[in-house]
């Protein structure tokens, strides 16, 4: 039982992080990195959602 | 403001082995990406306190080891003060400063680039020190629990370690809002698990279960004591202070934040008090100063198993809430320093499609890994809360700069707190206090961390800062400070 705990955990971790490498791979690869890097402090972009009391 | 136009044949490019992804095609709009806006009051009180509540179940009673239960309470006092100026100082800038990193965003447009980069060190060490620290207790917990169940053969506590980190990470990277939202279910249990055990030790009965006559005694080391105490007394509300780093992810940043942040500090005062009133009636101030789960030892002293079970379920809730919000927490400071060049800019990229700092997430799972299965639990911890200190002394100073050069009237602020500069005056003593006590302790520790600090600090100087862009770092769209 421990065991199976165990190699249980392993085998989740692993696959968990080897989705996210591949993610973050795919991602890259896929799009602009100044799009990827296009983000601003403090900027509004959903300004459908965002709330400007901050800003004024 | 400009627009960052991407590539379109990159974007219509399909990725090998893989279908493209529906954000994609956002980009052909002209759209630019950035954090997403979705969090409410109720996950920014689930952020700080998330972080912070695992520091009622296990860690604070160290301070009863160093002066006695009634040092402890004291210290326990003090340090809440501390947090509560630490929380409207934070909730009065931040209201104003809406952008992911936090203190380290305040630092900058209030102190200096310097100051910015050593606050934004402090918020990555102590974060992810935290999260190395809660991923060990998890390991523990779960080998204690499969002993408990009488279970044969022995739990791999590295590979729980690793599970933790690897899983909460994942959750992060996939996006904030579920994030949060699984902490403030799991934090509001750990929470009511408090409160339960309270009600369930008859506190309007005195001596029915709660034997405060007996066991309270005077302070074993004297005066000195509750100095001693100060330094385990942080243990309460360390991390409160981390709301501020949900700042360009919540709806309503003048609002929620300092909402969150002081419904975040309430709730942790009571939690401190109710807490120190069950276990200084249930147990000798001179186990419960070596416990290593007190709260779960105070259950199990009730002689109720469900209610022993109730506090086992709230001390591993508590433990992995704190760990996903220090992930979430030190991967925003991350990206907020890479963003403005502080370090390399690749870590300043939001994922398209779960907008998160995903290379500032991912880009800690293996250090806290690394650090999780070859560094002692009160290594990492005291590593954590002296990167906290430093950063809360800095922050007295930056409320003094800011009401100084932009003066009431001159901005708007989502909330302003009261008996200014007391708050301040208040918090730079406190903190002193806090070193001297951390001074006696851990004197080493202390100093070590100051010569790291120093050395990061010349390195950003001569070399890093030239490749900040100094203009673009300042975003808030306000006045000339006074004097400029």
């Amino acid at each position: 039982m421990v065991s199976v705990m165990n190699w249980g955990a392993w085998a989740a971790a692993t696959a968990l992080a080897l989705w996210m490498g591949f993610d973050l791979l795919r991602t890259n690869r896929t799009y602009d990195e100044s799009y990827l890097l296009s983000s601003e402090e403090g900027e509004i972009v959903d300004s459908e959602v965002g709330e400007t009391a901050a800003r004024s | 403001m400009t627009t960052v136009q991407p590539m379109a044949e990159r974007v219509s490019a399909p990725p090998a082995g893989g279908a493209i992804p529906a954000a994609a095609q956002a980009p052909a709009a002209n759209r630019r990406v950035a954090l997403l806006r979705v969090l409410g009051p109720g996950h920014v009180w689930a952020l700080g306190v998330g972080i912070v509540l695992v520091g009622e179940f296990m860690g604070w009673n160290f301070a009863v080891g160093k002066g006695g239960a009634v040092a402890a309470l004291a210290a326990c006092w003090l340090a809440g003060i501390l947090y509560t100026c630490v929380a409207m100082i934070d909730s009065e800038i931040t209201s104003t400063v809406a952008a992911a990193g936090g203190q380290y965003a305040q630092a900058k447009h209030i102190i200096g680039p310097l100051a910015a980069f050593n606050v934004g060190l402090y918020l990555v060490m102590a974060y992810t020190m935290l999260e190395v620290s809660n991923a060990i207790v998890t390991g523990d917990l779960i080998e204690a629990f499969a002993q408990s169940l009488g279970l044969e053969g022995a739990i791999d506590k590295r590979a729980f370690m690793v599970l933790t980190v690897v899983a909460l990470a994942f959750l992060n990277y996939r996006g904030v809002l579920a994030t949060l939202t699984l902490n403030l279910v799991i934090t509001a249990a750990a929470f009511a698990a408090i409160v339960v055990l309270f009600v369930a030790t008859q506190p309007w009965a005195p001596g029915a279960v709660l034997q405060h006559e007996a066991l309270l005694g005077a302070l074993p080391y004297g005066s000195l004591g509750i100095l001693a105490a100060m330094h385990f007394g942080l243990w309460f509300y360390l991390g409160i202070e981390g709301t501020t780093q949900a700042a360009e992810e919540v709806r309503s940043p003048a609002r929620a934040l300092p909402l969150g942040t002081m419904t975040g500090m309430m709730t942790l005062l009571i939690a401190a008090t109710l807490t120190w009133y069950v276990c200084s009636g249930l147990m000798p101030w001179e186990y419960l100063g070596q416990a290593v789960t007190p709260l779960y030892d105070a259950a199990r002293l009730t002689g109720s198993r469900w209610l022993e079970l109730f506090l086992f379920l709230g001390t591993l809730f508590a433990t992995v809430a704190s760990a996903n919000g220090c992930i979430n927490d030190a991967s925003r400071a991350w990206f907020a320093m890479g963003r403005d060049r502080y370090m390399p800019v690749w870590f300043g990229a939001v994922h398209p499609t779960y907008r998160t700092p995903y290379r500032a997430i991912v880009f800690f799972v293996p250090i806290a890994i690394l650090f999780a299965v070859s560094t002692p639990l009160d290594q990492t911890i005291t590593f954590s809360i002296l990167s906290g200190l430093l950063g809360y002394t800095l922050m007295a100073l930056s409320i003094v700069l800011f009401r100084r050069k932009w003066p009431l009237g001159s901005i708007q602020r989502g909330y302003v707190h009261p008996l200014h500069p007391l708050p301040a005056v208040l918090l730079l003593v406190l903190c002193v206090v806090t070193y001297l006590a951390v001074f006696l302790g851990y004197g080493t520790q202390l100093l070590a961390m100051m010569a790291f600090y120093i050395t990061a600090s010349a390195w950003f100087v001569l070399h890093r800062y030239k490749y900040v862009r100094r203009g673009d770092q300042f975003t808030m769209p306000w006045p000339k400070p006074r004097g400029y």
